[in-house]
């Protein structure tokens, strides 16, 4: 089988047993490398292969070859978070998480593509994972994107609980709800992933302290998941029979099904826009051309003049609108009618879930759900990125859990993706 | 209403964007409307934040070249940035 074929588990395997070299790794993987990437890091990419065949790293992943979406900046390699504005920066620090990778001797292969500071559909690390030209890649998760993207590349998607993973070096969109995501073909290697990232840091005030464990082989029989019994109106007969076989699949595992509906979720993707609005033009304020972003001086200017030319001539139109709309809603009048309520109702659904969690211990849904366009878009993790739940996107199936029982999550994914259809 | 956010956003808009922005923004307002109980708390983070603090220590220094590598202007060893008072 040709390694690009195989999983990062047994990547690592084999690299463990003397079958392959971590050289070999990297350069079968940037044999097959493509616009799926912005940025190709080959040189420093073999060399830390070739120090991995030195023995230099004994990380169980060290040699396995992982791509970063081009929102977590990185030295030595330009981070433009898919934006003009950032075009030629190369940051003079590293994210923790990637910090974290290079500690364990993972070589970074490159940059993915990302919509505009990372707020939209386009994805090349799912790509790029889909089409074996890595096994795993990382990406940010703000409200639901990224697990979205998956169901649609048929790769797995598995946000942390919010603040597992640092959020340090991963450039802000909305601070409250950005989570660093491991991605991958399998759970498996999506899991082994999310170890080498997690854990307090305290470059990140919003990072939990948490005694993760993640060895755990119990089984999910006993355990008790949430279900939807109805077809909803946006999710096709396709989606809903994946979603059912997932379903199959643990009642045959062992798990009790039992019915459980969320009010709330029917505002929670307004609440979301609400607040991803206003957090993102707050967090892109530092986007000035003086501190951040490629700097326009025009004849005279003063330095308000540089701040305004220099984020009209960088940010895209989108991003434009997005900052204009979140400044609205954080405006005198508009903060009370809009933006105090999309918090309450952020409340409101955290209370739903906490009262579920009572009775199930993971709820699933369909992961296939998106209807409506741009402002009124929702998906199926809308609510999980709001209440800051671990979450997984797999086999058309999103299954999500009690804040720090990203462990239980990772199980239960590994049961689901044993349907037929599920990526290998 | 556009003009006046832009200003106070510091984004200059194209005359196309504005006339975009200008026709999606009341939409977009309009969409994005929920209705809460009142007496609910906000939420502002999900997970309780603890004020996580770390030694009083310096740590992490990035060298003085570090620091300048990605500035537009610098002159000795300072960043270049754009007078704030006039002559200054």
């Amino acid at each position: 089988m040709h390694l690009t074929q195989l999983t990062a588990t047994d990547m690592a395997a084999k690299l463990r047993a003397g079958e392959t070299t971590a050289v070999e790794l990297v350069q079968a993987h940037l044999d097959e490398a493509s616009t799926a990437f912005v940025f190709i890091n080959a040189d420093e990419a073999l060399a830390v292969a070739a120090e991995v065949d030195a023995g230099k790293y004994d990380h169980t992943l060290a040699g396995v070859p992982v791509v970063l979406a081009d929102v977590l900046v990185t030295e030595n390699m330009p981070t433009a978070a898919g934006s003009a504005y950032l075009d030629g920066w190369v940051a003079p620090y590293e994210a923790t998480a990637v910090a974290r990778l290079r500690a364990a001797g993972l070589p970074i292969l490159a940059k993915a593509r990302v919509a505009e500071f990372g707020m939209g559909q386009e994805s090349g690390a799912h790509e790029a994972v889909a089409n074996h030209q890595a096994p795993f890649a990382v990406v940010s998760d703000t409200a639901g994107t990224a697990r979205h993207i998956a169901t649609e590349t048929g790769v797995v998607a598995v946000k942390p609980t919010y603040g597992a993973i640092s959020r340090f070096g991963l450039v802000a969109a909305v601070s409250s709800m950005d989570t660093v995501t491991p991605i991958a073909r399998n759970t498996a290697d999506a899991k082994a992933l999310h170890q080498v990232m997690v854990g307090a840091d305290e470059l990140d005030p919003t990072s939990v302290e948490y005694d993760w464990d993640f060895s755990s082989e119990a089984a999910v029989a006993g355990g008790t998941i949430g279900v939807l019994t109805e077809q909803p109106a946006d999710v096709t007969d396709e989606a809903w029979a994946t979603y059912q076989a997932g379903m199959e699949k643990l009642q045959d595992a062992g798990m009790n099904t039992t019915e459980v509906t969320m009010d709330t979720l029917g505002q929670a993707a307004q609440a979301a826009h609400i607040i991803g609005a206003a957090e993102f033009s707050a967090n892109l304020a530092k986007f000035d051309g003086i501190r951040f972003g490629n700097r326009v001086t025009p004849d005279n200017g003063t330095v308000q003049d540089v701040i305004t030319a220099s984020r009209g001539a960088g940010f895209g139109y989108e991003t434009k609108r997005r900052i204009i709309v979140g400044t609205h809603l954080l405006s005198a009048g508009t903060i009370d009618s809009h933006f105090y309520p999309a918090q309450k109702i952020r409340t409101a659904v955290i209370n739903e879930y906490n009262t579920a969690f009572k009775s199930v211990d993971a709820i699933a849904v369909p992961a296939g759900i998106q209807q409506g366009e741009e402002y009124e878009s929702t998906n199926a993790g809308i609510g999980a990125s709001l209440a800051g739940l671990p979450a997984a996107s797999v086999a058309g199936v999103h299954i999500c859990a009690p804040t720090y029982a990203d462990e239980l999550v990772y199980r239960i994914s590994a049961v689901v993706e044993t349907t037929a259809g599920a990526a290998a | 209403m556009v003009d006046n956010i832009a200003a106070t956003a510091h984004i200059a808009l194209t005359e196309d964007e504005r006339q975009r922005l200008t026709a999606e923004f009341d939409p977009i307002i309009d969409a994005l409307v929920v209705t809460a109980d009142e007496q609910l708390p906000v939420t502002v983070n999900p997970l309780p934040v603890n004020n996580k603090l770390r030694a009083d220590v310096v740590a992490n220094e990035l060298s003085n070249e570090q620091a300048l590598s990605a500035a537009p202007e610098s002159q000795d060893g300072q960043f270049m940035v754009p007078a704030i008072l006039d002559g200054e």
